[in-house]
C-alpha cells in the first residue's frame, strides 16, 4: 500500500464530489462536514461517474428538483448521477447490488496536502 | 466528427472514442409540460382559456412514481430540462452526441380526455417545435405527433408539417389501446409512405393501467420492466398479421424505448405460430379486401425489412459473445438506432457502445449513425 498525493484540502469543496483520477484509477472524493471520503469513481451499473452526485441538473433552473444524485451526510451514503443506485462512502456497499465498491483511506497531512492510500 | 465536439464537457464519463463517431440520438425528449409554452400558438379562445385553467389534459398514468425521484415530476426531468434550440445545442456537447431527433415527452396524452384540446395541443406543439427547436444547421431534428386517437386529424397533421424543414417523422404512442395495424390509419400510411416519413412509437404513460395485467402491476419496476416491451410487440404483430407493410411496402416504423432483447424472441416465434396457422392472416380486413391468401414475406422478415428499434433501454448479456450473437439475431447493423432517452430517469448515454468487445466498429458505426440517417432521411 503506498499513498498518493491527490492535491491540497482546498481543491475538495465542502458538500461537493471531485473527481480524481491517478494512473488509470478512477476516484471520487468527497468532502462531508469537513470530512473527506474516497470512493470508485465509476458506478457499477453504467459506468455514471459517482462523483458527480449532488451537482446541478442540466438547466436546473428549470427543472422541479435541482440535483443529480443525492449526497446524504447523515448516513454517509450517496446515490448514483444517472440512476440512483446508492453507495456508502465509509464502506463502499451498495444494499441494492449486495457488494462493495473500493473505497479508499485519506490522509490530510498538517501541511494541507491531500492523499490516498492505494 | 463534428467539429463542435471540440467543446466537450469531459466531466461526462463518455469514453474518448465516442467524440470520434457521428453520433445520433435517436430518442431525447423536450420537457414541454408547462401549457404557457403552448398558448401562443393556440388561437381559439376556447381551447387557450381551457390549457390556461386546466394545463396539457392528464393522462391515466396509474401514479407511478420513480422510487429516487424528489418530486413527482423528478422521473421525467432527472438529468435536467431542455426546452428550445439551445438548451439542446448546449447538452449535445456534453456527452458526445452530435444530432438528436427530438420527441415531445407527452406521453400521457393517448389515455387522456379532450380529444379537442388534445389536438389543439397536438398542432400547438408541433408549431413550438418548427419555431423553437428545430435547428438543422445543429444537428436538432424533431419528430411532428399525429393524434392517434383521431386518425383524420392524424392526415391533416401530416399535410401540414410535411414541408417543414428538419422534420424528419411523425410521434405515436404505442400503448394497449387501438393497434396500428387498426384499418383507421389506412389514410395515414399512405401519407406517410407519399412523404417518405417514418412512424415513431414510443412507449405511452404506463398505459398498462389499460389491461389486466397491466394494471394488476403493483410496483413501478415491474411496469417499467415488462409493460411497454408487450405493448410495443403487441404492435408490431397487429402490423405484420394485418397486412399493413403487403399493402404499404415502403411503410418504416420505429419502436422507442421497448429495449431490443424480444426482437429474436418474438420475430422466431412469430414465424413458429404462421407456420401453424398460415390461413388465419387471410381474415384480418386488410388482407381480406386485398384478397391475399397469405403474407408476401415470412413474419420475421418485416422486422428487419420495415422496423427500426432504438436501443434504449439497453440490457447486454455479460459475455461479449453473447452480445454478438444477440446483435445478429437483431440485425443491429440494419435496425438498431442509439438513443439515450434523456432527460429521463433512464438514460443510457452511449458509452456501453465503446466499451464491449461483442460490438464491433461497423456495426456501432451503423447504431450510432448509418442506420438513422437512412430513416430518418438525415
Amino acid at each position: 500500500m503506498r499513498e498518493k498525493i491527490i492535491g491540497r484540502v482546498e481543491d475538495f469543496p465542502e458538500g461537493k464530489g471531485t473527481e480524481v483520477r491517478l494512473s488509470g484509477l478512477r476516484m471520487a472524493i468527497f468532502n462531508i462536514d469537513g470530512e473527506l471520503y474516497a470512493i470508485h469513481g465509476s458506478c457499477p451499473h453504467k459506468h455514471a461517474p459517482l462523483h458527480e452526485s449532488g451537482e446541478n441538473r442540466y438547466n436546473s433552473e428549470k427543472c422541479g428538483g435541482p440535483f443529480l444524485g443525492e449526497i446524504d451526510s447523515g448516513s454517509k451514503m450517496i446515490k448514483c448521477p444517472w440512476h440512483g443506485l446508492r453507495f456508502n462512502l465509509e464502506t463502499g456497499e451498495s444494499p441494492m447490488l449486495r457488494r462493495k465498491i473500493p473505497v479508499y483511506n485519506v490522509i490530510v497531512r498538517e501541511d494541507g496536502e491531500v492523499a490516498v492510500v492505494v | 466528427m463534428s467539429g463542435e465536439k471540440t467543446e466537450k464537457n469531459k466531466r461526462i464519463n463518455v469514453p474518448d472514442e465516442a467524440w470520434e463517431e457521428y453520433i445520433i440520438d435517436a430518442d431525447f425528449h423536450l420537457n414541454l409540460f408547462d401549457p404557457k409554452e403552448y398558448l401562443e400558438y393556440i388561437e381559439d379562445p376556447r381551447l387557450r382559456k381551457k390549457i390556461e385553467v386546466g394545463g396539457i389534459p392528464k393522462g391515466v398514468t396509474g401514479g407511478w412514481v420513480f422510487p429516487y425521484a424528489h418530486h413527482i415530476v423528478d422521473s421525467l426531468n432527472t438529468q435536467g430540462t431542455a426546452l428550445v434550440a439551445e438548451d439542446i445545442d448546449g447538452l449535445k456537447k456534453q456527452y458526445a452526441i452530435d444530432a438528436v431527433i427530438v420527441g415531445p415527452g407527452l406521453i400521457n396524452l393517448p389515455t387522456a380526455r379532450y380529444p379537442i384540446v388534445k389536438n389543439a395541443i397536438v398542432r400547438a406543439y408541433n408549431d413550438y417545435l418548427v419555431d423553437k427547436v428545430i435547428d438543422v444547421k445543429s444537428g436538432i431534428y424533431g419528430l411532428a405527433i399525429v393524434p392517434q386517437w383521431d386518425p383524420a386529424a392524424c392526415v391533416e397533421e401530416i399535410e401540414r408539417m410535411k414541408g417543414e424543414k428538419g422534420i424528419v417523422g411523425v410521434q405515436g404512442w404505442y400503448s394497449p389501446q387501438t393497434l396500428f395495424g387498426a384499418m383507421e390509419y389506412e389514410e395515414m400510411y399512405i401519407e406517410l409512405v407519399k412523404e417518405e416519413l417514418p412512424l415513431v412509437l414510443h412507449g405511452s404513460g404506463f398505459t398498462s393501467r389499460f389491461d389486466l395485467i397491466g394494471n394488476s402491476m403493483k410496483s413501478v419496476v415491474e411496469a417499467l420492466t415488462l409493460s411497454w416491451t408487450y405493448n410495443a410487440m403487441a404492435n408490431v404483430m397487429n402490423l405484420i398479421f394485418t397486412g399493413t407493410f403487403d399493402r404499404h411496402n415502403d411503410l418504416k416504423v420505429v419502436i422507442q424505448e421497448a429495449g431490443t432483447n424480444w426482437i429474436p424472441f418474438a420475430s422466431l416465434r412469430a414465424d413458429e405460430c404462421y407456420h401453424a396457422l398460415p390461413e388465419d392472416v387471410m381474415l384480418s380486413q386488410r388482407m381480406f379486401e386485398d384478397g391475399n391468401e397469405y403474407l408476401n414475406h415470412m413474419p420475421s422478415e418485416y422486422f428487419f425489412k420495415n422496423m427500426y428499434y432504438t436501443t434504449q433501454p439497453i440490457a447486454l448479456p455479460k459475455n461479449p459473445e453473447h452480445v454478438k450473437a444477440m446483435f445478429e439475431m437483431c440485425r443491429a447493423s440494419e435496425t438498431f438506432l442509439y438513443s439515450s432517452d434523456w432527460p429521463h430517469n433512464t438514460f443510457d448515454p452511449p458509452n456501453w457502445l465503446f466499451n464491449n468487445r461483442g460490438i464491433d466498429k461497423e456495426t456501432r458505426s451503423r447504431i450510432c449513425h448509418g442506420n438513422s440517417k437512412e430513416v430518418f432521411g438525415i
